[in-house]
């Protein structure tokens, strides 16, 4: 565990330093994979994507202002070059239909949940995800969102609740 | 089940959350003990909850092997980098423009004449200095790069004394297209079809920015809504004045010494001189040649031009559908209209116009579902930055309201309210929210059937209307009434907008009415 602050590391990567770097990864990869998973919806884009931007984040690194500020930085790339993916799907397959998120074996019950949450809106899944991934802790996912963290509860608490009503409106389907 | 309930639903998604307060918790934990039905969505939830928690640490449960393989991809990019600088030099001189680049740096001249550099470094920043500064530029250079830089759009522009562009060149090569425009003849070259076009310059024109200075000069003359400023920034570690045009949301960086733009967009921007040869047409080598210019002797069109017609020509079918479905729904026959648009989608799915007028299609004729599923496929497709997005969320919202969601359709509404107070004095931005509820309208007004814009008082009153809808406020704007008056009720919006902007859904507003545009008598 390395228990250098960010602007350190930050530091000793601008002095090409990738074994810094990787503290950087090993730090903020999965926030900026939960992103991507909450924009995209898709569990192989998103991985794909969180790592073009960590890579990106290691070459630009020595322009990064200040060190502390790594965390938003990256935030911010990622979410850039989701939304140049989301683009570039739409050139490449207009409108199609997304695959689903996937989480390991599929049951009934699984499939229903992996549905709706793609089904949800970007800006509810979004913070939806962060939340899971970020120890449900929505003051965090307010900093990471740059929203107000009544913004963060209120969104949390809209996807729960249209969450709600795709899984019960299915369930009334079938 | 009481009155309580829908307040008491917030909280217990809160609950579920954490994000409760103690006092709160406990009220909540004691409505539910005598309320079963709320019970029964507590336990639901926290059902859900604990599926989500599983769902999402499924996902989790691979990081360390994702991390793994970033950090794999991370060192493969660094001993590429630290060993092959050769061959990044090498493909950066693949390009033709940059060893013309190479060849002209010896000679390289600049031609703007900077003689009050100093000076201007420490002045505070005016958009008229970018104006100014534009009237010594003579060439521009613009280019843009993908993500490991490697260029996929570069552009040199020569600039006439009138300010506008003269020769031009353009190699787009992430779409295959090269241009040179000399100004007696534009050479369009695909290298992917082994083809080169040639065109007279008085028929066709490819351009960047085509008068960069008069752009400048309009967004000086907009004012503060077509614009902010932020100095002394940072752009890629240089000190910048930061641009914001807002209607176009495109960011722009300033140099500060020479005041001209250093980035537009996704483009950087450099002010040298472009190489000799850059504006000469040179047809490649074993080129097929199809010169269109006039006098030309006639020539057979490849394979590939022939089905860019055919293309053309289901554009031309798809063009009826839109015509036919746009005609419906300025109406009311919405289900006509929905179809149509539906058959325009089918041949060119990128018409994102035909995907908002279809979703108000949808709407207006009750299919509520549909209506919220089409725009909201279109709304993830295009991203928050899209211009139009304002009028997709604003008919998304009225669909979910009228479907009882009225948390999604706030969701919506916040979104665009700003926007709307905006339009109120901003004709530009009012002008997407217009063409939205008007699909007849068309720029200039001249084709049969169609009209021009509305009028800045058509606008505002069309405006106020919807901002009535989603409010339920009113400041009394009446477009029968003084421009004193008016100006005060546009204030009144403005300042509930800054202390409340609390939105209220009020679908039956009573809508002021909108004036009839007054035909001049032609004399």
């Amino acid at each position: 565990m390395d228990d250098r602050s960010d602007e350190n590391v930050v530091q000793a990567c601008r002095q090409d330093d990738t074994a810094a770097y990787a503290v950087l990864v090993k730090r903020h990869y999965r926030h900026v994979f939960a992103l991507c998973l909450g924009v995209i919806g898709n569990v192989h884009d998103a991985e794909d994507v969180a790592q073009e931007a960590m890579l990106k984040g290691m070459l630009k690194i020595k322009k990064l202002g200040r060190g502390e500020q790594y965390e938003a930085w990256i935030l911010q790339i990622a979410k850039n070059l989701c939304i140049d993916f989301l683009r570039r799907r739409k050139r490449v397959k207009p409108l199609a239909d997304e695959q689903p998120m996937q989480a390991g074996q599929t049951t009934k019950e699984n499939h229903d949940l992996q549905q709706a949450v793609r089904r949800l809106p970007q800006e509810l899944r979004l913070p939806l995800t962060m939340y899971y991934f970020d120890g449900k802790n929505a003051k965090k996912i307010a900093e990471r969102l740059n929203i107000s963290h009544s913004g963060a509860c209120q969104r949390i608490r809209t996807a729960r609740k249209e969450l709600h009503k795709l899984l019960t409106e299915r369930g009334q389907d079938e | 089940m009481n009155s309580d309930c829908d307040h008491i639903k917030d909280q217990i998604a809160d609950l579920i959350s954490g994000t409760l307060s103690e006092p709160q918790v406990q009220a909540v934990e004691q409505h539910l003990e005598e309320c079963p039905a709320c019970r029964d969505y507590a336990r639901a939830l926290q059902n859900e909850d604990g599926l989500l928690t599983e769902f999402f640490s499924k996902i989790d449960t691979n990081m360390t092997g994702r991390q793994e393989r970033v950090l794999k991809a991370i060192n493969r990019s660094f001993v590429s980098r630290q060993g092959d600088t050769y061959s990044i030099g090498r493909t950066i001189m693949k390009s033709r423009i940059s060893k013309l680049a190479a060849a002209a740096a010896i000679i390289f001249v600049v031609a703007l004449s900077i003689t009050v550099v100093d000076k201007l470094t420490s002045e505070a920043y005016a958009i008229t200095q970018t104006v100014e500064a534009f009237k010594n530029v003579r060439y521009m250079h613009v280019v843009r790069r993908d993500k490991a830089w490697n260029i996929q759009d570069e552009r040199w522009i020569e600039i006439g004394p009138d300010g506008v562009q003269a020769r031009y060149r353009q190699d787009t090569s992430d779409r295959d297209l090269y241009v040179v425009d000399d100004r007696q003849t534009v050479m369009v070259h695909h290298p992917d079809k082994n083809t080169v076009i040639l065109y007279d310059a008085n028929d066709k024109c490819w351009t960047w920015i085509y008068a960069p200075g008069k752009v400048f000069q309009e967004l000086a003359d907009g004012g503060p809504n077509y614009y902010t400023v932020k100095e002394n920034v940072q752009y890629k570690g240089r000190p910048a004045h930061h641009l914001r045009w807002v209607i176009a949301d495109i960011d722009i960086y300033i140099d500060p010494e020479t005041r001209l733009p250093i980035a537009h967009g996704d483009y950087e921007i450099d002010y040298e001189e472009a190489p000799e040869g850059t504006f000469e047409i040179v047809i490649p080598d074993g080129a097929v040649v199809v010169d269109k210019r006039p006098g030309a002797p006639p020539c057979e069109e490849p394979e590939w031009m022939i089905e860019e017609k055919k293309k053309k020509e289901m554009g031309k079918i798809a063009q009826g559908y839109f015509e036919d479905a746009r005609r419906a729904l300025a109406g009311g026959d919405y289900i006509k209209a929905a179809e149509s648009f539906s058959k325009t989608i089918e041949i060119q799915p990128g018409r994102n116009w035909a995907w908002l007028w279809m979703g108000i299609a949808l709407y207006k004729s009750g299919d509520y579902d549909a209506a919220i599923y089409r725009l909201s496929k279109i709304i993830d497709a295009m991203g928050e930055r899209d211009l139009t997005i304002p009028s997709y969320h604003f008919a998304r919202g009225l669909a979910y309201q009228a479907k009882g969601m009225t948390d999604m359709a706030r969701l919506d509404i916040e979104k665009v309210l700003p926007k709307m107070i905006l339009g109120l004095r901003n004709r530009k931005a009012a002008s997407t929210f217009d063409l939205a509820d008007d699909p007849l309208i068309c720029a200039d007004g001249m084709r049969e059937g169609c009209h021009g814009m509305p009028t800045t008082e058509q606008s505002i009153a069309m405006m106020i209307n919807r901002l009535r809808i989603i409010t339920g406020q009113n400041f009394g704007y009446d477009p029968d009434g003084s421009a004193e008056e008016n100006e005060q009720a546009i204030a009144a919006w403005e300042e509930w907008y800054e202390t409340s902007g609390e939105i209220k859904l009020t679908p039956d507003a009573q809508p002021v009415p909108v004036p009839e545009v007054v035909e001049e008598e032609v004399k």
